[in-house]
């Protein structure tokens, strides 16, 4: 509460016929005679004409006037929901497309498995900015194969399940298994299950003991 | 236990109470002045775009006009003569210079709440500049003994005499300037709470709760002022 808002001291009696005659009593020092030369003095100033001022001609203040209708207010507010709505989608179908690119590039490196010789890579698909996780498409091919399985450390070694990508209508499903994960930034070690088997992806470039004997196989990102 | 503040009505307070009593003459009075405030109003705009057009000799009547109010509240912020003369003159310059940005916007008495306002800012600077280079301003200082220590020397007030009168203005002058501001206008030029918020840009329950404080705080100074004459005596 500010100093004003406060009732005043129980001393000031507001509206009582004190204070009021003393309102009435400074009414009566209203009449001042104003110097008789001040009408000169200014009509004598502005009758002067300034000379231009580049300086005082930049500082001039600029005003504009802007008079909205509701009816005005509410379109502008539709145009920026429907132009905030706008942005969020491209941003978002850009997300897409940078998966979908991910896709060619998996379906080129795609493997053929025989059935006894698993073959399989992560591709990244997308790289976001530093600090955000990675999306990293998983691929292994493996005829026959009913269940194929990604886990590593950046799964806490849960097995994350690969989907058997469909071959086309009039193709026998070539037996690839795919999935998308957001990895984040750093070296990992993964395995593939295959129908329980770890196996490790036979097209990583780089592996690492596990300490049990086998291989993991690396990724760095 | 509440604290009710009962004020005097302002000017459009004063106008309604006359209306509501029914009396054909008071409406008719009421009425005229209205319309006359009207056609001032008018009269004013007129002026105000002749003086935007380029011809400065409109401005004459302008001035002539709120010469008075102009100079009064600037002599009743300073209580300088000399500074209230610099005052009033360099706030009309200014108003003509900005004629050009004036909006009256169909406000009454648009043109002098504008050209006051002015006049009050530029009021301040001054005193502001003089609290700056002239520590002590012994008529910011609240208390009776900075009531005695000012002398106004002013020629309307000798000339009026009267001891009360000059008591009255050296009092008003110890007020501090943010309540003196609102007791001169309000209670010296009488002007509307209406016009006194377009002046001082503050909302209208401020105004008033300053007006009852700025009273209460001259009441106080002339009280104190009082007694410390009667004991010199």
């Amino acid at each position: 509460m500010s100093r004003e808002d406060e009732a005043p001291s129980s001393r000031a009696d507001p509206g009582t016929p004190e204070l009021d005659a003393l309102a009435d009593e400074l009414r009566g020092l209203r009449e001042v005679a104003p110097p008789a030369s001040l009408v000169a003095r200014v009509m004598t100033r502005v009758a002067t004409p300034q000379p231009f001022s580049l300086w005082r001609w930049l500082r001039r203040p600029i005003q504009f006037e802007v008079r909205l209708s509701a009816l005005s207010v509410l379109t502008v507010g539709l145009v920026l929901t429907v132009g905030a709505t706008v942005l969020v989608r491209g941003s978002r179908s850009s997300h897409v497309s940078l998966s979908a690119d991910g896709d060619k590039i998996s379906a080129a490196v795609a493997r053929a498995y025989d059935g006894e010789e698993a073959r399989g890579e992560p591709d990244v698909a997308a790289r976001g900015d530093h600090g955000e996780p990675v999306l990293v498409r998983f691929v292994f091919e493996a005829h026959g194969a009913r269940r194929v399985a990604v886990a590593g450390s950046f799964t806490a070694w849960k097995e994350q399940v690969l989907t058997l990508e469909d071959g086309g209508t009039d193709e026998p499903s070539a037996g690839v298994f795919v999935t998308t994960l957001a990895v984040p930034r750093g070296t990992h070690e993964y395995m593939f299950v295959v129908d329980g088997r770890w196996i490790a992806d036979p097209l990583a470039t780089e592996r690492r003991p596990d300490g049990f004997g086998r291989q993991n196989s690396l990724l760095r990102l | 236990m509440p604290f009710v503040v009962a004020l005097k009505p302002d000017q459009s307070g004063a106008f309604l109470a006359s209306v509501a009593n029914t009396d054909v003459a008071s409406v008719a009075q009421a009425g005229g002045a209205a319309s006359a405030s009207a056609a001032r109003d008018e009269e004013e705009r007129r002026l105000i775009a002749r003086c935007v057009a380029g011809d400065a000799e409109a401005f004459r009547p302008l001035v002539v006009s709120y010469q008075r109010q102009a100079f009064a509240v600037a002599l009743r912020m300073l209580g300088s003569r000399s500074d209230a003369e610099d005052v009033a003159q360099q706030s009309f310059i200014d108003a003509f210079n900005a004629l050009d940005r004036f909006r009256d916007e169909g406000r009454p008495r648009a043109f002098s709440t504008w050209l006051l306002r002015i006049v009050v800012n530029r009021s301040k600077d001054v005193l502001k500049s003089k609290r700056r280079t002239e520590q002590p301003l012994d008529r910011e200082v609240a208390g009776g003994d900075a009531v005695f220590a000012h002398d106004p020397s002013n020629p309307e007030a000798n000339a009026s005499g009267g001891q009360r009168r000059r008591r009255l203005e050296a009092a008003l002058l110890a007020v501090p300037a943010k309540y003196r501001e609102v007791l001169v206008l309000k209670d010296v030029e009488d002007l509307s709470y209406e016009e006194i918020r377009t002046i001082l840009r503050l909302p209208i329950t401020t105004l008033k709760m300053r007006v009852v404080r700025a009273r209460a705080m001259l009441r106080d100074l002339l009280e104190t002022a009082a007694g410390t004459e009667g004991e010199l005596r």
